[in-house]
């Protein structure tokens, strides 16, 4: 039996045992669907119910589904002008390759095409010949739980800057990182360039900070005072206020580029920078002014700004995974997660959907990696035993091939 | 019926609700409004369309007469705009107007702010030195000059809210009209009399043949629609009986003799202030002509006493009358 053959198999079991919930006015959404190695291989399908879009789940059973985030008066209409806009809500992706962490090292990799290099990592060009390199992704536990950290700030950030705090709906992406929907009447209507706006703000994007206060002028840096902080002024403020109040003299360091010495000799002035913001001014430390506050107000942005994917938030048109419908990369579900669930919700148990049941598989060459609590791997070009959900997960990424 | 500050407010801004009132109760019919005001609608289109600023903008002494071909020629250059129907000249007809309201707002100390926020219906409120506005209302207007300290994320920003100085919030103000006018243009031109559509016929080939040339119109050997917008507005002020400081005559003098106007039309010029003195204006004006010909101050010094009014991107008005006048001759 052929890769993509099984996998529908196991999808269409599970979607004839279980129903995806419809989307808010369905009636009004653009499906696509995708096959296997492409996540959108047709488009401009329109469902009026749940019911519907289930029957066609278990008739079709596609690989991956996705819908738009864009509301339409004839979803199915070609070409897009023809659809009829209506409006769109607001999506914010997160995906673990974007945050670079440590363990990137372990489970990614790398290949040059030029000089036939390999390595462990994920760099931007081959380390020896300068050359393009083919990566090898994966994600573990840590990096997706950075995406979920990142999720749970954004979703403060909607609460305390935007106001929002009802119309946030969270999914897991079903393979590497978290999507946020929000949906209400004032977004629906928001045009293209104040979606742009919005996420200039997350991402801290043309963030000038004299125009928020920072400014050294005649020997004396001032800042907003602390109390009538607002926006951007406030996170800024806060960073540099959490670095003296832990008394993080290597992070000052770094961030500063100053010696640790003379970061753990600035750290015993916290008292006097922390009540200096409290009354708008950022105080000359050891001849350390201008420069040494430019790099901090710098590093603080850097560190509090959100790595949001910016094309998924600007894109009206755009077409998502279906919540609770199964990712055709990893067998995962794209599970649909409460706000109040959010910290214990862990990705790669929780959207396990597949059973225990052992499935012999011809597996290449693959680091080990975490399901269901449980660490598989790593395997080199071997036929192993192993559970449905893990079997399944690598033949998805096509790593593996059905064994026997 | 209405009173000298609405015209005058409705003549700075006419876009406001007090200026479709006035314009309600004067004219049922566009094209039988006055040649001036036609003239002012080319202007502002032209000016628009070219990035000149030619007109002068802040108009603080005209009479109710002179006032209302202001506040007319804004509708009727609307329709203008519309009938010629070109996407560039939207953006730019609502780019003029915005930074125009800008300026006035500026010029007058951002005291009119809320004057203008409540007759365009702006949902607002104000917190210590701030005006606080819902983040979506900011987010509805795009800024008409692309500045980015004006960006969301440059904002006091804080629980849905957005606080604005009082500087800003004339930005936003002035951002408000630029998206509102670019979402009303074109309007509707069904049914308007035909001469209309022969006067915007005509301006659409001022403009797009590329033949038109900035017509300055010569007058006592000068062209003050070239003088940069400083002098203008001296010069026209002057024209209709306002009361100019004594440094600001001296300038103009000065300024006026410098570009070649006579010594007697100087002098018949100033017969227009309200307090005109034969003596003493004969005095300066002499002195002026002597031999010892005074220079005419530079920007820097313009700036100095308040009488700089745009960034014209030279260091002396005579040098940007000298290039207006360039440029017309090479068009020419």
């Amino acid at each position: 039996m052929k890769n993509e053959d099984f996998l529908k198999k196991a999808f269409g079991w599970y979607y004839s045992k279980n129903k995806v919930p419809a989307p808010d006015s369905i009636e009004n959404r653009e499906f696509g669907i995708g096959s296997f190695g492409k996540k959108i291989d047709k488009r401009h399908f329109a469902f009026q119910n749940e019911k519907e879009l289930n029957n066609f789940l278990r008739a079709e059973i596609p690989l991956y589904i996705s819908y738009s985030c864009a509301y339409y008066k004839k979803p199915d209409a070609t070409p897009m002008e023809a659809k009829g806009f209506l409006g769109s809500d607001l999506i914010y992706e997160f995906d673990a390759d974007d945050f670079n962490e440590d363990c990137v090292d372990k489970h990614d990799r790398w290949s040059c095409k030029s000089c036939n290099a390999k390595g462990q990592g994920a760099p931007e060009k081959c380390p020896y010949c300068g050359g393009r390199v083919e990566l090898d992704q994966w994600v573990c536990k840590n990096c997706l739980e950075k995406a979920k950290q990142n999720t749970l700030k954004l979703i403060s950030w909607l609460k305390s800057d935007f106001g929002i705090d009802e119309g946030i709906y969270v999914n897991f992406s079903g393979f590497k990182g978290y999507h946020v929907h929000v949906r209400m009447h004032e977004i629906k209507n928001l045009k293209q360039n104040a979606r742009v706006e919005l996420v200039d703000y997350l991402t801290a994007h043309f963030l000038d900070t004299k125009s928020l206060g920072f400014n050294y002028q005649d020997g004396v840096f001032y800042c907003p005072a602390e109390n009538s902080a607002r926006g951007w002024q406030k996170k800024i403020l806060l960073a540099i206020k959490n670095i003296f109040m832990s008394a993080n003299y290597e992070e000052l360091a770094l961030a500063t580029g100053i010696t640790l010495s003379s970061a753990k000799r600035i750290i015993y002035n916290s008292d006097l920078v922390i009540n200096s913001m409290k009354n708008g001014y950022l105080p000359k430390l050891f001849h350390k002014n201008e420069k040494f506050w430019n790099s901090l107000i710098s590093y603080s942005i850097n560190k509090e700004a959100l790595p949001i994917d910016r094309q998924t938030s600007v894109d009206i048109k755009k077409i998502v995974r279906l919540p609770d419908s199964l990712h055709g990369a990893t067998g995962l579900k794209a599970s649909i997660v409460e706000l109040r669930d959010i910290k214990n919700f862990d990705p790669l148990k929780n959207s396990i959907v597949f059973p225990e049941k052992a499935i012999k598989i011809n597996v290449k060459s693959v680091p080990s990696f975490e399901l269901n609590s449980k660490v598989f791997g790593p395997y080199e070009n071997e036929t192993v035993e192993l559970p449905a959900y893990a079997a399944i997960y690598l033949i998805a990424r096509n790593y593996a091939t059905l064994g026997g | 019926m209405f009173s000298q500050e609405e015209f005058q407010f409705a003549a700075k801004y006419p876009f406001s609700s007090v200026a479709r009132d006035i314009v309600k109760y004067y004219v049922d019919d566009f094209s039988k409004v006055s040649l001036e005001t036609k003239d002012l609608a080319k202007g502002i289109i032209l000016d628009s369309y070219f990035r000149t600023f030619l007109s002068p903008y802040d108009i603080k002494v005209y009479s109710k007469e002179l006032l209302l071909d202001h506040i007319l020629a804004y509708p009727l250059a609307k329709i203008y705009v519309s009938i010629i129907a070109n996407e560039e000249l939207y953006t730019r007809f609502a780019k003029y107007i915005a930074k125009r309201t800008y300026d006035n707002l500026t010029n007058n100390n951002f005291s009119e702010v809320f004057d203008l926020a409540y007759d365009l219906n702006i949902e607002f409120s104000t917190k210590n030195d701030f005006v606080v506005i819902p983040l979506f209302s900011f987010l509805k207007v795009d800024c008409f000059d692309n500045d980015n300290s004006f960006k969301l994320v440059n904002q006091r920003l804080d629980a849905g809210n957005v606080y604005l100085s009082r500087e800003k919030f004339a930005k936003f103000l002035s951002n408000h009209i630029f998206s509102e006018l670019l979402n009303t243009l074109p309007c509707s031109v069904d049914g308007l009399p035909s001469s209309l559509k022969e006067e915007a016929n005509s301006i659409r080939n001022d403009i797009f043949s590329r033949k038109y040339k900035i017509s300055f119109n010569k007058i006592q050997n000068i062209y003050p629609n070239a003088f940069p917008a400083c002098y203008r507005e001296l010069y026209f002020s002057l024209l209709s009986g306002s009361n100019l400081t004594h440094i600001a005559r001296f300038y103009l003098a000065v300024f006026l003799a410098a570009v070649g106007m006579k010594k007697e039309s100087i002098i018949e010029l100033f017969k227009n202030a309200p307090n005109y003195n034969e003596t003493k204006t004969k005095y300066h004006v002499d002195r002026i002509f002597s031999k010892k010909r005074f220079l005419p101050p530079s920007c820097a010094k313009l700036r100095e006493y308040g009488l700089c009014k745009d960034n014209c991107n030279v260091k002396n008005p005579i040098v940007y009358y000298k290039k207006m006048l360039f440029t017309d001759k090479k068009q020419k």
